[in-house]
């Protein structure tokens, strides 16, 4: 991305001349995340290239991707539109099936890689083929006069792409919970569904629930209605809850930032989503509008 | 949005009047006003030199005016200053260049020495940096710095009381009390130490260090340009602090707030969000801890049995004393967790195959994390299932005619998972191997058939693992390999029978 310069020339602009206060007053924000983007390292490679080497990788990707397109279409024409679910069968997002690829379909972020903290985490496939999250969070606070709280360990799913590799929406507007089966620590892991929408206002949009995990040998079967998630900016709570866009999710994650330093350990299965036909609950938060002017 | 850039510029122009601006380092344009400005005031002498020196440092860099600024004739001489200052701000630097895009120019333009605008900005960064509103809100005078040292830093008895009188001693002393925030703030840090950061009262107190009345706004402006920000930014810091620590405010702190802040300040925006939200997760915890939590490491291990063995509702708690076992080294105390279920499973099971005593595994019982071990034994391969295939048409079985069945199948309990069946659960407050032998004998008087079949004893070694705990993390690679813990898994197999 490019932006690095004209983040730099908005933030010049706005800087000291305007106001004194805490919060920058940017009139756009940046898809970069605050500058905290890091670039993968198949990406830095791709940067050294040449430029006919460039083009023909995407004359390559360009072939592969019409026959995916050919492939889906065939696949979508035996299935049928998906106009009927059935009630309480599960429709498997990812599931663990011991195969080294299972990797690759998650993204582990840890403070540590933007030196925001010092906690580490690691995905692994146990005995019994299945996910297992685990590693250490760590809530010391790096002394460099900024930061007032750190300690974050986030789990994500590869977020779902196009053939022609543009971004697409989880279309979860049939169902009404998403499942898990997991194995935890004793500790609260919360679950995350983004918003990705492009506009800058919107953008860090997201929904949260929270799994309280029982710990143990025993697997837990977990079932979050979409109605109890709520909506956050930026990991703050806002007051007015919308009910959740069912139609565009962008991806799905877990995280553990509970404050406590220690190890931690979580087991996946599977995660996926479910119709229950006896839940019609759009939200289980107040849709009323107070006389208070709280935004 | 536009309302609050406007509040920020009004707030500019109230505080830092223009004599900031004629100090301001990065525009040249306000040379011009300061020179204005100082025909009145020349008479000022602190104030002179001052300005005279800022002058005379931006008029050599620019290299092209040697004379003095300040002069006492008439105004003719301060417009040529004026004008020649205009020219040389178009011919010299755009104006837009400001700090950090020098700084990231900097390893490329060392090498080229041909402009003069950047060593201007150059020599100017050596200067300290002009602090930031939360740092100005933070230094305190020696007055304040006197009360935190002698009654918070120097404390011997850290209690709540020698809490309460730090703020009793800053209310009671004489003068105005200027610098409430810088107090505040100080306070705050010292909640911890104090064992307070979880109590209400003493959260109450501290916000009422704050005046009444003084500080709620009379216009419809003020209210529109932040009342006195800094106190209102420094009230939402603590409200946050409680949040933080879980503590819910009650109707009384409303109270204080509306008396000091009025019906619009933030931080009764702030109040108002958390009494909404905070209510509504507090109960949610399917497994209910007592607050405060108990200190006891045996309180502790009931609690996480209790956690672990809610998958059944069947089963028991029993806490067991290790000093009445014969042949007992350890002489601790063993919390084990078993189901009637789990009894009846035992006795089922094959007695050549043998059971596994695994751990010590963690649980987390709220802050708090406990080690617990099991007693599992490998699932079994030859189980019966129902085999239907669902989709087949050709064979459905008629159910008026095929009721007569002579083996049923149960469904698997809870006890039995897909990678084991779990007998029983227990921690003890050694965690070590003799004493898991003692649990084993304790369970041996209810299940008599422990003597019979063959236990191994697999525990991990741990020492990795608080390697880590001490190290907190470090970056380095090797410390990611002992956090996951599964590589340095030490396993050492003992044959025991009981």
């Amino acid at each position: 991305m490019t932006l690095h310069w004209g983040r730099l020339l908005v933030q010049n602009v706005s800087k000291r001349g305007f106001h004194s206060s805490k919060c920058r007053p940017m009139f756009h924000e940046f898809p970069d995340k605050d500058g905290q983007q890091i670039k993968s390292k198949e990406e830095r490679e791709w940067e050294k290239w040449s430029l006919k080497r460039k083009l023909l990788l995407e004359f390559n990707l360009f072939k592969e991707g019409i026959k995916e397109t050919y492939r889906n279409y065939i696949s979508e024409f035996k299935r049928g539109p998906m106009i009927v679910v059935h009630p309480h069968e599960v429709d498997v997002l990812m599931r663990f099936t011991g195969q080294p690829k299972d990797k690759d379909k998650w993204i582990v972020t840890v403070d540590q890689d933007h030196e925001m903290g010092y906690s580490s985490a690691t995905l692994d496939i146990t005995r019994d083929s299945k996910g297992m999250f685990h590693g250490f969070l760590d809530t010391k606070i790096p002394k460099d006069g900024k930061m007032t709280r750190s300690g974050f360990v986030n789990l994500r799913l590869v977020p779902p792409m196009s053939p022609f590799k543009q971004k697409i929406y989880y279309n979860w507007e049939l169902y009404t919970h998403i499942v898990l089966r997991i194995r935890g620590d004793g500790r609260v892991y919360s679950v995350n569904l983004h918003l990705e929408t492009p506009e800058d206002v919107t953008m860090y949009d997201t929904y949260h629930y929270f799994i309280w995990t029982r710990g143990g040998p025993y697997w837990q079967h977990v079932r979050i209605p979409f109605s109890k998630f709520f909506m956050a900016y930026k990991g703050r709570l806002q007051t007015s809850t919308t009910p959740l866009k069912q139609n565009s999710i962008g991806s799905f994650s877990m995280t553990l930032a509970d404050k406590i330093t220690g190890p931690f350990c979580l087991e996946i299965d599977y995660v996926g989503v479910e119709y229950d036909p006896s839940h019609i609950e759009e939200t289980a938060y107040e849709q009323y509008h107070s006389d208070l002017k709280i935004y | 949005m536009f309302s609050k850039i406007i509040t920020h510029s009004f707030r500019f122009l109230n505080r830092e009047s223009l004599e900031f601006r004629l100090v301001s380092k990065y525009n040249t344009r306000y040379i011009s006003c300061s020179a204005i400005q100082f025909s009145h005031k020349q008479k000022e002498k602190g104030y002179e030199d001052d300005v005279k020196n800022q002058t005379e440092n931006e008029i050599t860099n620019a290299k092209e005016i040697n004379e003095p600024v300040v002069n006492d004739d008439t105004s003719k001489e301060i417009q040529k200053h004026i004008n020649k200052n205009q020219q040389l701000r178009i011919i010299d630097r755009p104006r837009f260049v400001g700090k950090k895009i020098i700084k990231s120019e900097k390893e490329d333009k060392q090498k080229e020495d041909d402009t003069e605008w950047y060593q201007y900005d150059e020599e100017h960064e050596k200067e300290p940096e002009e602090k930031s509103d939360e740092e100005k809100d933070k230094q305190m005078s020696k007055y304040t710095q006197d009360i935190i040292t002698n009654s918070l830093v120097k404390a011997k008895n850290k209690n709540k009381e020698a809490f309460l009188e730090c703020i009793r001693m800053y209310e009671r002393s004489s003068g105005k009390k200027r610098e409430r925030v810088a107090f505040v703030y100080g306070a705050m840090k010292y909640m911890k130490e104090f064992g307070v950061h979880k109590d209400l009262s003493v959260y109450k107190k501290l916000i009422e260090v704050f005046p009444k009345e003084t500080m709620v706004p009379t216009n419809y402006f003020q209210t529109l340009f932040m009342h006195y920000p800094r106190e209102q930014y420094c009230c939402i810091s603590l409200l946050e602090q409680m949040e933080d620590n879980g503590v819910i405010p009650d109707p009384e702190t409303e109270t204080i707030l509306l008396n000091i802040f009025g019906q619009n300040g933030i931080p009764l925006e702030k109040f108002w969000k958390m009494m909404y939200w905070m209510p509504k997760f507090r109960n949610l915890n399917p497994w209910p801890v007592p607050k405060p939590l108990p200190n006891d490491p045996l309180e502790l291990a009931k609690l996480a049995m209790i956690k672990i063995s809610s998958v059944d509702v069947e089963s028991s708690i029993s806490v067991h004393q290790t000093e009445d076992i014969e042949d007992s080294i350890d002489k601790t105390w063993v919390v084990s967790a078993m189901a009637p279920k789990q009894k009846e499973l035992l006795l089922k099971h094959d007695k050549n195959t043998p059971i596994y005593v695994e751990g010590p595994f963690k649980i987390y019982v709220a802050t708090e994390s406990v080690d617990y071990f099991i007693l599992r034994a490998e699932p079994l391969k030859n189980r019966k299932f129902p085999e239907m295939n669902t989709d087949d048409v050709d064979k459905i079985p008629n159910p008026y005619l095929d009721t007569h069945t002579t083996e049923v199948i149960l469904p698997p309990s809870v006890h039995e998972q897909f990678d084991g069946t779990f007998f029983a659960v227990c921690a003890t407050g050694m965690s070590t191997k003799d004493s898991l032998l003692s649990w084993i004998r304790c369970l041996q008087k209810d299940n008599p058939i422990l003597g019979d079949i063959p236990i191994i004893f697999t525990l991990r070694n741990v020492v990795s693992e608080k390697k880590n705990l001490i190290d907190g993390g470090i970056k380095s690679e090797e410390s990611r390999k002992l956090a996951s813990g599964l590589e340095n898994v030490n396993e050492s197999v003992t044959d025991k029978e009981c």
